[in-house]
């Protein structure tokens, strides 16, 4: 599905963001991107959409080289952007005048899902407030039923119940030839999610595990004192959240702990 | 024989594709339908009150009198309009739209030479026709006695003479059709202030040409004492003349065609 070898990519007039990255992933799963700000997350998600130009390096999705931006390539694609620009017109004719690009468009799930975001199709884009175009542009991006779909930043600007109506939404529009990478800041917003966990820093992918390998392998919990046996820890109010090696069970991963965890240099294999 | 197995979904034209192209035509109309029609209000409200108050400034109007209004109202639209072309580069957002929607840049290009540079060729003259008779019609109706002769293609290409016409109305053309493009060619590069920026370019390279032409002619002492410049050796015919400036007009136009789908090609969200 993703294919990237030996990418390097830099901004005019910048230092290098990515030198020699490369990444495989296959079909049907939620990726979260995630990494500090400034890592590049984004950046990365525009090269894959062959927005931006490597400066060495290969990029395919699908066997298509992203660059060359190929109609049926880009069908393949739906990408919603942290800030977007939504057209002056009513959301009716913005779903007739896209419609028609995007051959596996599923008209139905896209009013199921304007009904459960609770969104007006005869409202002018341009009225509706910065969440009401994001849950539209969601939903736009499910419906295309698009192979790769990616996010970046989707629950920015949405409400509490909203993140909710995400997060199911998402899990359960889904087939199994379709990929989607949510890149976020906001891990809680996507814990119960995503199947799999990329992390970028420096440059390279400094983590790139499923959900399920990391709860076989640790453990995440809460604690009044801390074991021997801990891997990393952080105060909470009602103790430590730790990580420990497995003990033969399954815990749910606590993905903000986990991406602390990385980020101060603690390496889970 | 063994299928060669591929993700690919399908090998459609990526390069041209007339259905694809429809759709975009589609898409143009359900975006763009609102816009387009009070901008053509607009223009037609504009244009009757420009020709009206022109036509109740002079009590004796000759169809040739049409000529320079026809020209300045078509041109002051058509070329700003050439100059903002492919809006979506105006804004971040909208670039990202472009680039990731599924047309084939050619389709995309396309379009936007249709819309900005072809389109107001029937567009403007339409306009122009109903309004001048509408004003004319207008201004007879409160002031009987003047005389207006009225707007007519014909009436002004046959002021121009059958002889000169093909060539005078094909240099016209392609001179408009270059001003165009160039504008057009501009609003490809230039992200904001398009036309103010385009213009300033055009200022800057019309001054070093025509200081560069004075330079070898004047300073160099070209045709001075007998001598004679190599382009002299050319057949000086008015038919070769002729056939120089359009050919040169047509390499002028093409060339600042492919300048301008090669600056969209290169467009990048960053």
């Amino acid at each position: 599905m993703i294919n990237i070898k030996n990418l390097s990519f830099a901004y005019k007039k910048q230092a290098p963001l990515f030198q020699d990255l490369s990444l495989t992933e296959g079909t049907g799963q939620i990726i979260g991107l995630l990494g500090k700000n400034g890592a590049g997350k984004t950046t990365l998600l525009q090269l894959i959409a062959g927005m931006l130009t490597p400066a060495s390096g290969e990029i395919l999705v699908n066997s298509y080289k992203s660059t060359k931006r190929e109609a049926s390539f880009l069908e393949s694609i739906y990408f919603v952007p942290e800030e977007f620009t939504m057209p002056s017109i009513k959301m009716w004719d913005f779903i007739e005048a896209f419609i028609p690009f995007y051959p596996r468009f599923d008209k139905q799930l896209l009013d199921d899902l304007i009904n459960k975001f609770e969104l007006d199709q005869q409202k002018n884009l341009s009225k509706m407030s910065h969440g009401q175009k994001k849950k539209f542009r969601i939903a736009f991006a499910l419906a295309t039923r698009c192979q790769l779909i990616i996010l970046d930043e989707p629950t920015n600007g949405l409400d509490i119940p909203s993140k909710t109506i995400f997060r199911q939404l998402v899990a359960g529009s889904l087939q199994e030839d379709q990929t989607v990478i949510i890149s976020t800041h906001q891990v809680k917003d996507v814990e119960t999610l995503i199947d799999k966990i990329i992390l970028v820093d420096n440059g390279q992918v400094i983590f790139n595990q499923s959900i399920i390998d990391i709860s076989e392998k640790y453990d995440f919990k809460i604690v009044s004192h801390l074991p021997d046996n801990v891997l990393y820890s952080e105060l909470n109010p009602m103790g430590y959240n730790i990580v420990t090696p497995s003990i033969g069970e399954s815990s749910e991963v606590d993905i903000e702990l986990l991406f602390n965890a990385i980020n101060n240099g603690k390496t889970f294999n | 024989m063994a299928k060669r197995l591929t993700n690919k979904p399908n090998t459609m034209n990526n390069i041209f594709n007339i259905k694809r192209f429809g759709k975009l035509l589609k898409q143009q109309y359900h975006l763009s339908k609102k816009s387009a029609t009070l901008s053509l209000l607009s223009l037609f409200i504009g244009y009757t009150l420009i020709t009206l108050f022109t036509l109740m400034a002079d009590r004796h109007f000759d169809a040739i009198q049409w000529v320079p209004l026809f020209i300045i109202l078509c041109g002051g639209v058509a070329l700003p309009f050439a100059a903002y072309a492919f809006p979506a580069f105006r804004n971040k957002g909208l670039t990202f739209d472009f680039i990731l929607l599924p047309c084939s840049l050619i389709e995309k290009f396309t379009l936007n030479l249709i819309v900005r540079i072809l389109s107001p060729w029937l567009i403007l003259p339409l306009v122009f026709y109903v309004s001048s008779h509408l004003a004319s019609e207008l201004v007879l109706w409160f002031s009987p006695d003047r005389f207006i002769e009225s707007f007519s293609f014909t009436t002004i290409l046959q002021e121009i003479g059958s002889e000169k016409l093909p060539f005078i109305l094909t240099l016209t053309i392609l001179i408009a059709l270059i001003a165009q493009s160039v504008l057009f060619a501009g609003g490809a590069v230039f992200g904001k202030k398009p036309l103010i920026k385009t213009l300033v370019i055009l200022g800057a390279t019309t001054a070093v040409v025509i200081f560069y032409f004075f330079s070898i002619i004047e300073w160099a002492e070209l045709f001075k004492n007998g001598r004679v410049p190599w382009l002299i050796i050319f057949d000086n015919k008015e038919s070769t003349a002729k056939a120089l400036v359009v050919g040169i007009e047509i390499f002028v136009l093409i060339t600042t065609w492919a300048y301008a789908f090669f600056r969209v090609k290169e467009k990048q969200i960053a």
